[in-house]
């Protein structure tokens, strides 16, 4: 059958591809852009989640907490009886207090004391879902027992295990590591039990941070929340884990400057991305200029001229963005290697990469294209 | 006394079949040698009707083509020559749709141009071959996919996309230079597959720019011998706009453009044709040949019915006649008022050369006796062909006073 077929000969990629050393420059500032836009927004999602890491370490279904309590750093506390208030329903599986605070523990080599995120709860409970720290919560059953984060900031010197721990003053014996993380405002975790923990502050104050409530199976949670929302008074929260994440992120958005300026950041690269891949087009279109007014000449529409250099610019976002991505990944596995703070890379974020550097292209090419329609076949001869 | 030597009447018949034009004229049945007649039904590719073009507004505008007439036929080789600014190039883009026509009328492939959409200007430059002067290859296409993207402007079959290239390459003989990119091809290579991309759509007009200037001697030959060749197969008209002498010899017509005029526009053949006629005449017998050839360019064609009177006796004579096609009889008015018929001439004769040479009034009638297409010389440069051999003059006065 007789067709009339646009995309018989790949233009836009022959062009690309033929001066392989133009094409490495122009891959190499593309994907300089690409890792600036991904440094930015690693920054910008390792702030936001390694700030609100904690929360997505709470194991229940529900977490009750002063309604004052806005995130993670606000330490107004709640009245413990509400936990009993809400133990007293028969949904109720199990409701566990948490306890938590900044303590100083001592760095064994320099003396130095640090200040550090200290987390405590009843011996024989868990409330969290830290990796490591399930097999370690029978040894809280002693006193004066502490575990500490093994991802915790360099800054501790060399905490071993078995040996004593200077914390507030307070020589404790190390039981043992689970692995949770740093932030940029926690640079250690340390977590012991509830007793060892009051002794710590000077006495029980009747007041909890969180509390952290497991329901019975097949209790609809959203429905029970009603129920202890009319129990409770309205000076408690009731929230869920994911909840106080979204809650959390928004927060450090919304307050922490930070998030701005990896915003901008971000906004940067993606011009920085775009300038770079317009120079690439236009010297490409430059140089072509006869061959485009040609094409003209010969019966081509400025639609097809156009597609051709949108399709160059499309090309180069993905040629760009494959190396782009390899760097991201090794920058960001050497900055948490660094840092302790996780970059948390998922698909889906290099994905917005990728997307974003495909529109930073092509927005590049339909500022370029006008160079190409403007081309007057009349002035080939 | 006569108005025309005894010889003249008798052309040769022997040469019409020579060229694949020469077809007889209607109703004569008859043509001179060498001339050349279209089919009725042919349609001319090109009609250019009292173009002019202007550059730039107000103040600064420019005219640059002048009330131009110009008809192209198809299966013409036209070469375009004049200095550079003459509009020749202008007029090119016009034809071929790169422009938009100001004033006149301009016709290409039965389409008029002027008042086209953008739209509709691609679509005629898609049936137009354009060849350009530098060869305008994407330096990262072979050959092979160069003939593609200019196929990718009309339907071909997914079979026709593959072979086609590399017969259109063939024929260029690049048989063995399908794949290569312009970097590994030489300049004239590179010209031919630019030539190929004219041509791969068969186009019924091919319009070229000095398609030889950077090309040396042989290749340029090369080149315009295969545009030739290929041009007359597919049965196109080649339009070339050219500086290069060395290819003049191609063309079937050459229009000399000046400052924005046609000022010549020879049918080559027809002016050989015409050279051949007048040297075959006595009174140009030992004229220079190069003077004939000047003279044969500049004869122009004038038609006249049946019945219709070309010289009337006792006028004063102020042209020289050739018959290209047709008849006339030759009649004398007797002083007892009758007229009698002297002679019935035919193409190839002439006559009205003796009131020239002689500055007397005609001494006889000449009518059309059907559709006649006669060659006409002014006196002036019929004379100044004459008198370059004073000898002949001479005779031709011995032969006609008997002196």
């Amino acid at each position: 059958m007789k067709v009339r077929n646009y995309l018989r000969v790949p233009l836009a990629w022959q062009m690309l591809v033929h001066k392989k050393k133009r094409l490495a420059l122009s891959i190499c500032g593309i994907t300089f852009a690409v890792l600036i836009m991904f440094m930015q927004l690693g920054f910008f999602n390792g702030f936001n989640d390694s700030q609100a890491l904690m929360t997505t370490k709470f194991a229940g279904d529900l977490v009750l907490m002063d309604v004052r309590r806005a995130h993670l750093n606000r330490w107004t506390n709640m009245q413990q009886m509400r936990l009993a208030q809400a133990a007293a329903f028969e949904e109720v599986a199990q409701v566990i207090p948490v306890l938590n605070g900044n303590f100083n523990v001592r760095n064994t080599e320099t003396g130095q004391y640090r200040r550090t995120y200290a987390l405590a709860f009843p011996p024989n409970t868990n409330p969290f879902e830290i990796e490591g720290l399930a097999e370690l919560t029978p040894l809280l059953t002693r006193r004066n027992v502490v575990l500490f984060d093994s991802l915790a900031r360099d800054i501790y010197g060399d905490l071993k295990v078995g040996q004593s721990i200077d914390v507030n003053g307070h020589l404790l014996e190390l039981g043992g590591l689970f692995n949770l993380g740093a932030n940029f405002t926690n640079d250690g975790t340390v977590i012991m039990s509830e007793a060892t923990f009051n002794m710590m502050v000077g006495g029980d104050r009747n007041q909890v941070s969180w509390g952290v409530l497991r329901l019975k199976s097949g209790v609809d949670v959203e429905r029970f929340r009603q129920k202890l929302r009319d129990a409770l008074p309205i000076g408690v929260s009731i929230l869920t884990p994911e909840e106080m994440r979204s809650r959390e992120i928004s927060y450090t958005m919304r307050k922490a400057p930070v998030g701005v300026i990896f915003g901008i950041g971000l906004i940067i690269g993606f011009v920085i991305g775009t300038i770079i891949c317009y120079q690439i087009l236009f010297n490409e279109i430059t140089d072509h200029l006869t061959q485009f007014a040609t094409l003209k000449a010969m019966g081509f529409s400025a639609g097809y001229l156009r597609g051709v250099v949108l399709q160059e610019a499309a090309l180069l976002g993905v040629v760009g963005f494959i190396p782009g991505l390899g760097g991201g990944y090794l920058l960001y596995w050497l900055l948490e290697d660094m840092t302790g703070i996780v970059m948390f890379q998922t698909p889906g974020r290099a994905l917005i990469i990728f997307v974003l550097t495909v529109i930073m292209c092509v927005m590049a090419g339909f500022i370029a294209v006008k160079r190409v329609v403007k081309a007057d076949p009349a002035d080939v001869f | 006394m006569s108005d025309l030597p005894p010889s003249s009447s008798q052309q040769p018949e022997s040469g019409q079949t020579a060229t694949p034009f020469l077809i007889a004229a209607e109703g004569s049945g008859k043509i001179a040698a060498g001339f050349k007649e279209r089919p009725k039904e042919m349609k001319p590719s090109i009609v250019i009707d009292k173009v002019n073009h202007y550059y730039g507004t107000a103040d600064t505008r420019k005219q640059v083509l002048f009330e131009n007439q110009l008809t192209l036929w198809p299966g013409e080789i036209v070469i375009m020559t004049g200095p550079s600014g003459s509009g020749k190039t202008t007029l090119l883009t016009l034809i071929g749709g790169l422009r938009s026509v100001q004033e006149g009328n301009l016709q290409v492939l039965g389409k008029e141009m002027k008042g086209l959409a953008p739209s509709e200007l691609e679509g005629v430059r898609s049936k137009v071959g354009f060849i350009f002067q530098a060869h305008n290859l994407f330096d990262s296409l072979t050959g092979y996919q160069t003939m593609q993207l200019a196929m990718q402007l009309h339907p071909y079959t997914d079979e026709e996309f593959k072979t086609l290239p590399i017969e259109m390459l063939s024929e260029l003989g690049l048989d063995d230079r399908v794949h290569y990119k312009p970097e590994n091809l030489s300049g004239g290579q590179r010209q031919r597959v630019a030539i190929g991309r004219a041509l791969i759509n068969k186009p019924q007009l091919i319009l070229a720019d000095e398609p030889t200037a950077a090309l040396d001697k042989d290749s340029g030959r090369n080149v315009v011998k295969l545009l030739q060749k290929l041009a007359k197969e597919h049965g196109s008209t080649i339009l070339i706009v050219t500086h290069d002498n060395r290819i003049l010899d191609v063309a079937d017509r050459i229009v000399n453009m000046v400052d924005g005029h046609v000022v010549a526009d020879v049918d080559v053949q027809e002016s050989l044709a015409v050279g051949e006629l007048l040297q075959s005449c006595d009174v140009f017998k030992d004229s220079p040949a190069q003077l004939i050839a000047a003279i044969s360019k500049e004869m122009k064609r004038e038609h006249f019915e049946a019945g219709q009177e070309i010289i009337q006796q006792g006028d004063s004579g102020d042209k020289f006649y050739v018959i290209r096609s047709g008849h006339v009889d030759v009649t004398k008015q007797q002083p007892d008022g009758s007229s009698k018929l002297l002679v019935k001439l035919t193409s190839g004769a002439y006559f009205g050369e003796l009131a020239l040479i002689d500055d007397a009034p005609r001494a006889a009638t000449v009518t059309a006796t059907e559709p006649t297409e006669l060659l006409v010389l002014g006196k002036e440069r019929f004379l100044e062909a004459v008198e370059t051999n004073s000898d002949m003059v001479k005779q031709l006065r011995k032969a006609y006073f008997g002196s």
